[in-house]
Parts: structure tokens; C-alpha cells; sequence
């Protein structure tokens, strides 16, 4: 725990050295109109996007709009869940120059509407648990905070137990007099709506089916009435990843117990919303979890020439850095590496699970499966 | 207080933006731009927002134009599509209802959430002491306990009209549920017995949050308490309008929170969406998220900037139905079988004046109540079980008054009868208002079940010729004393109706007029459902 806070606390100061890697990391830029590092172009292209919103504080941040200025681009964006960012992608009249989902198997599906061939990773982030302090003794006592390589880890399999089982926070061992009486649940993300809820499909879904990434359709079958459980149960979710962070920031432990998000938006240590480092707020790993690689999805020549900027400008990877972001392909000695990671599964079986979310938002008790 | 039109829809423009006035506080980056009219589709609560939203188009251009309309209304007004091109934006307490429904979630843009209210108790003082419920924790439990032996008296919007009262609808099912979980719609049948025994309490209905709170000043502690928005009963309590100070209950086991996401339509211009993203940053600036917070006295959306003074740390949030099927199920439940049953009189103009168009037009209104309008905001509108229906027609004297009660357990057979009776009527004669609304009167005191939401509905199309006049009328009241004052007159204007003699007859008797002058009497019957 105390490595973990260190780590929260530490980042900006050990960023120098993520900084000074990633320049020399991307030495060659693309061939463009001006010299990107002598001067600024002069004129301006409009380039406009749909993003996952968990980005909206990095592509807003002044700076990022100066250098994208520099480059010759106007930014414009609009945050959107990912399947509102799929629907309105898929009207021939729709606005952007590209999207920039946090998901593969998003990114995949726009590739696929849109007929896009080429895509820009520029950095990625994993998916982590935010809590606290006295909330971490309470899952220890209780079996879901446990011991990976020396690090503490939420083990999501003890989590589905609970929810089975329909234990209530204060039926907890040692949080008996607290008001919080719903059944302890992972807060998450809706799937149909948002990104980081389809990385949760993706670790729950491995968690159930006994650590592998489900492959195949009775795979499937078998992880999803625990899946429908797990959403239903919550009743109306987030719609997107930067409501539930700054939910999770302005509820205390009692209201907000334990919430799913990215490591970056915790880590974060330059936009206006931050983690305070009181030592309270504290971030975990799932086990298992996965990596969310961030992708942009250009339509036009402007959003290809966002797409290699924020890829390979040293400025904007740098200030990717600094907002918590994991640069692509890079091992990092500012914080831990999770001890379990699960790839995501095949396209079309996260596709599927998705889509039975969504056409089965409940879940029935007595036929243990889920309903409409 | 000022009684709010409610039937029509309410422009509230601001003054027009000029970006070289001085900006009181350092806006963030990015938020000015060209001077833009943002067309916002809201609810009425937004209305205290005014002095905020004067700087914002200051600071960004931004002028905001709202038209208030209730959440299910409005969410249905989304879904239809007849908001696109006529709005450019929507600002609910909540996104839920349109969420739910596949139809209005498609022609939603981005959205940034800018303060947030939990429904909540507000009781006289003197009620929280008598029932102990100062300075400790108190459960839904104990709120229904005490409201099912009516230790109390409280007043909550329709579920169906107002989000403040499905709020409390579901909070309290899902509490006194308890399994901790979404409530789904076998959870409703598990809760009906309690939750119903809640409703006993329930002693003033509304279709809006501004005419509940309105109508419970005016009855100056004759109530015990109402639910609304902490920051209504906050506004209330710094207003001084009541005899004595609302304290405000927090139950314990958990509230439902309205959390005000500022959302762009999908279709919206680019202008419209540049400015509300210009207009969302510079409502979520500190120093804004502050002053809404000192102003209306809503919880900032933004971690990190203060609570309002004076207010507590945040309940636990009770989890929020998320199927259209869960929801209709609850609202169905409420209707007809967790609410207390309402008795209401229609006094229907039938006189020579109403031949033609005008009585086609009333039968088609009223019967939409009988089951026939399928739409979301009709199927909530129509004669629920165990409700009484009285239908008084009149032209020069007050023909005899035909008394219906929907049969709990097989109601479309009674919705039938009732529309068979609207079928019959004939048209014919002088127009005689105030006679056929004392008779009126006397068919509600020869009713022997007491324990019900009682209420008038006066149509007329023209002025009135025959028997009583006004003056006289108003003797009368004053003859039956408190008696008349429980039970409002909701006169809806209609072709030529006398417009003051109507406005006097629904201030005389707490009531409310409705305008169908423009021809849609469907709305206005539905509407006044709401406080049946």
C-alpha cells in the first residue's frame, strides 16, 4: 500500500526521466509543411474528433492545443461513451476528422464502419482500482484484497462470490454500523455506453472463465449470467470513465467504495481534477487486468495529421506523460507493473458478450440467468 | 412566491452576451467566442440559474434561451424528435429517463455533468422533534413506519410527472427492499405492501416541483413536510415564506441524487456545440462551481471545490432502476396500487356553443384517458385502479352526475364504460358554470370513501348565462368554509371561456388553469393528471 501512495506522490518528479526517454525515443517525425521544431506553421487546419472522454482533460490541456496549434492544427473535441461515439460514426454526415477510442476492439469496429485501414497508438493505460484506505482493510478481512507477487490486488473472482452471495457493504466484518447497505459491487462504467466498461467485460470475463481470455462461444455462455449480475445489480452506470473518476473523487469511501477506472486518470498529476495525495485515496490492480491501448481512428487528412503528432511529436508524448498515460511500448520505472494482465478476447466474443449486455440488462435470480 | 405558468412553456431569455463587459472572475481558457443562442429544453427548477447563466454570456458568448418542460414530457419530446432543429441543447435533473429510452439516447451529444441535488425530506421543525428525528440517523424504514400510521403528513409530485417524486418512489421501494440491488419489477411486488403503507401520508399531489412547494407555503404548516430537491428545501428555508423552518432528513439508508448533465443534441449545429462546450468549461470553472454552489444551494459536480455552506457530506446513493421495463413497472405500481386513490369531478360544458369540432375535440381529449393513447406520457395519464370518476355534464342547469370506479382488479372494462358515457354526451342550451360547480360539490360530499385525492375539472368554452354568477359562487365557498379550500377547481380555458372568471375560480380554490386554447386539450387533460 505504502509503495503504491509513494508511487501516486512520486510521478511528477520521477516523469523527468519518462520525459527525457521519450525524447530520444522519437527522433524522426513525418514529413510535413514547416519544421515543427524551429517554428510554428502559420496556417491553421480545423481538425475535429469524438474521443473517449478519460482523454478530454489531455486534449484540452492549453499546452497541447499551443503545440497542436504549432503544427498547424485546430483541435476540437467531443467526449462520447463508445458506442454513442459508434452510433454517431456510422452516419455518412457525421463531423470528425477522427475518433480516438480507449478500446482495440472499439478502434477495430470503427476501422470497420468507416473503412480505415491505418491506425496511431500513442500511448496507452491500465485498468485499476480506485478505493481507499480503510475500504482496502475491509477486502482484506473479506478475501478480495490479496497478495500477487508481493502486491496487493483486488481478486475479482472473490468480488463475483460477494455478489452471488448478495453481500452488503455492512455486512463486512468490522463495517457493521455503516448506512451502506447496497451489495459490494465493483462501480463500473455502462458497457453499452462507455470504453472502460468494455475492459471490464474483458477482465471479468477472463476472471470467470478460470484466467483465460474467453475463446470460444461456450465460453461465453458460461461467464455471462455472472456478467449480467455484476452490471445489473449496479442499476444505472456512468456513462463515461471522467464521471465515475470525479464521482469516486467527490464521494467519500462510504458512497463511492470501490470504482473501476485508468491508472492514468489516477496518476494524473497536471489537470484541474487530481488525486489528492492525502494518502486516503488509494489505487489498486485487478487481478486480472488489462492494458487499454488508446487509438486514433483518422477519416481525413487533419486527423491523420493529429494521429502522427500526438504518436511521434516529443512535446505531446511528453505531456501524454505527464498526464499519466503509458507511452507506447515502454517500460516504466515510475510505477508497478500489474501483476496480471489479460489480453482482451477476439473481437467478435466481446462483440457478443456486449451485445447480450444489452439486450439482457437485468438479471433474474430465480433462473440464474440473465433477462430482459 | 410566484406561481409558475405550468401548461405554458416559459422563455426565459437572458440578456444578450457581449464579450467586452468586464469579466468579474478569470474564465478558464478557450470559453469566449462568438456571441450564440443556445436553445435549452429544461427543467423549471433551472429557472435560479439565471443570475449564473447572465455571466456566463458575459464571459462566453453563450446566451441561454430555456423552455421548462416536465422530465417524462421532456424525455418524450426528445424521443419524438421534435425537439431536433427546435432545441439545440437539453439540461434535466437527470439524463435517466432519456437514457432508458432507445429513441431519445440516439439524438444525444456529449454531455458534462454541472451540479448535482439529492431528493430529500424537508419537515417542520416542530414535526422532526415530535418524531425524534433531530440530529440522528433515520432510515426509510422509520419514514414509512411513521407515514403508514400518518404520524405525518407529507406532499410529493407525481411520480409520472416530476422527477422529485419518482425520485422518492424509488428510494424508498429500493430501500425498504433492501437487498442492496437495482431494484427489477419482481423486487416491486415484494415491496407493494409497505411502500403503499408510505402513501398514507401522502397528502398533496402535484405535477410540478414549483406549484408543490407554492402550494405547501401557502397551506402555512398545515403540512408536516414534503420531498423535494435539498436545495428547494434549502431556497424555502432562506425565503422565510413559512411560519417555521423546514430540517431537513437525510435517510440514512440512501437518497436519489439529480445530477443537471448539460447535454448537446446530437443534430445541433457546430456553433450550438461549440457553445456548449465553451458554456459547460465555464460552468465547471472553480469559481463558478462555488457561486452555483452559494446561489442555489446544488452540490458542485467538480472534486475539490467546498460544499455549500451548511450542507452535509453526500448519503449513500441508492442504485437507480436501469430497464424501461423496471421503470414502467414501478410508475404502474405507484398508479394503481401504491398510491392513495384519487376521486375527481369533470363539470363538462355541453351547451349549444360546443357543438361541432369543439365536443369532437373534448371526447377525444377525455377518452384519451380511458386507455386508448398509447403514448409514454398517455398510458401514464389514463383512469388508474381504484380511481373514481365523475362525469357532470352541464349546459343551462347541471344534468345528473354519473359516478365511475375503476375496478382494481379488471380496469379496462370500467375505462370502457367510462368512454361510453364521454361517447353520449349531446350538445344543447345555455351555459350555467357556477351552478353545476356547486352541484359538483354536493356529489363529492355524498361520496362515503373520504380517504382520497379529491379534485374539480371545469371545461367550458364560453362565459356563464344561467343561474349563479361569480359573486355568488364565491359566497358559497365562503359558506362551506376550509372544506372547499382542500378541494381545487382546475378550470381549463377552452374557445371563448371568460379567462379572469376562470383565474378566479382556481385562486379561490387553490387551483390551477390550464390554457387549451390553442387547441391541445389531450395535454391539458393529461397535465392536470397530475394533480388528481
Amino acid at each position: 500500500m505504502k509503495a503504491l501512495r509513494m508511487v501516486a506522490l512520486l510521478v511528477s518528479v520521477v516523469l523527468v526521466a519518462v520525459v527525457a526517454w521519450a525524447v530520444v525515443r522519437r527522433a524522426t517525425g513525418p514529413d510535413r509543411d514547416g519544421d515543427p521544431v524551429a517554428g510554428c506553421v502559420g496556417e491553421q487546419t480545423r481538425v475535429s474528433g469524438v474521443i473517449g472522454s478519460e482523454k478530454s482533460p489531455y486534449l484540452n490541456d492549453p499546452r497541447v492545443l499551443a503545440r497542436l496549434s504549432c503544427l498547424g492544427l485546430t483541435l476540437v473535441v467531443d467526449s462520447k461513451g463508445s458506442r454513442d461515439m459508434v452510433n454517431t460514426l456510422s452516419n455518412d454526415a457525421h463531423p470528425y476528422d477522427f475518433a480516438f477510442p480507449s478500446s482495440t476492439s472499439t478502434a477495430e469496429k470503427i476501422q470497420q464502419l468507416r473503412g480505415v485501414n491505418d491506425t496511431y497508438k500513442p500511448f496507452s493505460s491500465v485498468m485499476v482500482v480506485a478505493t481507499w484506505n480503510p475500504v482496502v482493510t475491509l477486502l482484506k478481512g473479506a478475501g478480495v484484497v490479496t497478495t500477487v507477487q508481493d502486491r496487493p490486488v483486488v481478486d475479482v473472482n472473490a468480488l463475483v462470490e460477494l455478489a452471488r452471495k448478495g453481500t452488503r457493504w455492512n455486512q463486512l466484518k468490522g463495517n457493521e454500523s455503516s448506512p451502506n447497505n447496497k451489495v459490494v459491487l465493483l462501480r463500473t462504467t455502462d458497457p453499452k455506453d462507455s470504453g472502460s466498461a468494455i475492459q471490464f467485460v474483458s477482465i471479468a470475463s477472463a476472471a470467470l472463465n478460470g484466467g483465460r481470455p474467453v475463446s470460444s462461444p461456450a465460453d461465453v455462455a458460461k461467464v455471462l449470467p455472472d456478467m449480467c449480475r455484476l452490471m445489473a445489480y449496479q442499476g444505472t452506470k456512468e456513462e463515461t470513465s471522467q464521471d465515475l473518476f470525479e464521482q469516486y473523487l467527490s464521494d467519500k469511501a462510504v458512497r463511492s467504495p470501490i470504482a473501476l477506472i485508468y491508472e492514468q486518470q489516477f496518476l494524473d498529476s497536471t489537470s484541474a481534477i487530481t488525486v489528492p495525495p492525502d494518502g486516503e485515496h488509494v489505487m489498486l490492480f485487478p487481478n486480472p487486468t488489462v492494458y487499454a491501448r488508446h487509438t486514433v481512428v483518422p477519416f481525413t487528412d487533419a486527423g491523420n495529421q493529429l494521429g502522427r503528432a500526438l504518436d511521434s511529436d516529443e512535446q505531446l508524448q511528453n505531456l501524454a506523460a505527464e498526464y499519466g498515460f503509458r507511452l507506447d511500448g515502454q517500460a516504466l520505472t515510475d510505477r508497478p507493473e500489474p501483476p496480471v494482465v489479460q489480453e482482451p478476447p477476439e473481437y467478435e466474443l466481446l462483440e457478443s458478450m456486449l451485445l447480450e449486455l444489452e439486450k439482457n440488462p437485468s438479471f433474474d435470480d430465480t433462473t440464474g440467468k440473465c433477462a430482459k | 412566491m410566484i406561481r409558475r405558468i405550468l401548461a405554458a412553456s416559459l422563455a426565459v431569455s437572458l440578456l444578450t452576451a457581449c464579450t467586452s463587459s468586464p469579466d468579474p472572475a478569470p474564465s478558464p481558457e478557450g470559453v469566449d467566442g462568438p456571441a450564440t443562442t443556445l436553445r435549452v429544453l429544461a427543467g423549471s427548477e433551472l429557472a435560479d440559474m439565471a443570475p449564473i447563466l447572465e455571466d456566463a454570456a458575459k464571459a462566453t458568448g453563450v446566451t441561454v434561451e430555456f423552455e421548462f418542460i416536465g422530465s417524462l414530457e421532456g424525455a418524450e419530446r426528445v424521443a419524438s424528435g421534435k425537439a431536433d432543429g427546435a432545441y439545440d441543447a437539453v439540461w434535466f435533473s437527470s439524463n435517466r429517463y432519456l437514457e432508458m429510452e432507445p429513441e431519445a439516447k440516439s439524438r444525444l451529444g456529449s454531455s458534462e455533468r454541472i451540479m448535482s441535488s439529492p431528493v430529500v425530506l424537508g419537515l417542520r421543525t416542530s414535526a422532526a422533534t415530535r418524531l425524534g428525528w433531530t440530529n440522528r440517523a433515520v432510515t426509510w424504514s422509520e419514514i414509512a413506519t411513521a407515514a403508514s400510521r400518518r404520524d405525518f403528513t407529507f406532499a410529493m409530485t407525481d411520480p409520472s410527472a416530476s422527477n422529485t417524486g419518482f425520485s422518492t418512489l424509488v428510494a424508498v421501494a429500493s430501500a425498504l427492499d433492501g437487498s442492496g440491488r437495482a431494484l427489477d419489477a419482481s423486487a416491486i411486488d415484494r415491496v407493494s405492501g409497505p411502500v403503499n403503507g408510505f402513501f398514507k401520508a401522502h397528502s398533496l399531489n402535484a405535477g410540478s416541483s414549483d406549484w408543490l412547494v407554492d402550494e405547501f407555503v401557502a397551506r402555512n404548516g398545515d403540512l408536516d413536510g414534503l420531498f423535494n430537491y435539498e436545495a428547494s428545501l434549502v431556497a424555502l428555508n432562506r425565503s422565510k415564506a413559512l411560519p417555521e423552518q423546514l430540517t431537513i432528513v437525510y435517510p440514512s439508508d440512501g437518497v436519489v441524487t439529480a445530477d443537471y448533465p448539460l447535454t448537446v443534441l446530437a443534430d445541433a449545429p457546430e456553433a450550438a456545440r461549440d457553445a456548449h462546450r465553451r458554456l459547460a468549461t465555464w460552468l465547471r470553472g472553480t469559481d463558478v462551481q462555488q457561486r452555483i454552489g452559494a446561489t442555489t444551494a446544488r452540490r458542485p459536480a467538480l472534486p475539490g471545490v467546498p460544499l455549500p455552506e451548511g450542507l452535509p457530506e453526500s448519503p449513500v446513493e441508492l442504485p437507480f432502476p436501469e430497464t424501461q421495463a423496471s421503470l414502467k413497472a414501478l410508475l404502474t405500481a405507484y398508479n394503481d396500487e401504491l398510491r392513495r386513490p384519487s376521486r375527481t369531478v369533470y363539470v363538462l360544458d355541453v351547451s349549444g356553443s360546443m357543438d361541432g369540432d369543439r365536443i369532437t375535440a373534448l371526447k377525444t381529449a377525455l377518452s384519451g384517458l380511458t386507455g386508448v393513447n398509447t403514448s409514454l406520457t398517455g398510458e401514464f395519464c389514463r383512469f388508474r385502479s381504484r380511481e373514481d370518476v365523475v362525469l357532470l355534464p352541464f349546459s343551462q342547469t347541471p344534468q345528473a352526475a354519473r359516478s365511475f370506479t375503476v375496478d382494481a382488479a379488471n380496469a379496462q372494462p370500467s375505462r370502457d364504460a367510462i368512454r361510453g358515457a364521454i361517447d353520449a354526451l349531446r350538445v344543447g342550451g345555455d351555459t350555467a358554470v357556477y351552478d353545476s360547480l356547486v352541484a359538483a360539490y354536493a356529489s363529492l360530499d355524498a361520496a362515503t370513501d373520504k380517504d382520497r385525492f379529491v379534485s374539480i375539472v371545469l371545461m367550458t368554452d364560453g362565459e356563464s348565462n344561467q343561474g349563479r354568477d361569480l359573486a355568488a359562487f364565491k359566497d358559497f365557498l365562503k359558506r362551506r368554509g376550509d372544506a372547499a379550500v382542500t378541494t381545487p377547481i382546475f378550470p381549463i380555458l377552452f374557445g371563448e371561456a371568460a379567462e379572469q372568471e376562470m383565474k378566479e375560480i382556481a385562486a379561490a380554490t387553490r387551483g390551477q388553469t390550464w390554457d387549451a386554447r390553442n387547441g391541445d386539450l389531450t395535454r391539458a387533460f393529461c397535465q392536470i393528471r397530475g394533480y388528481q
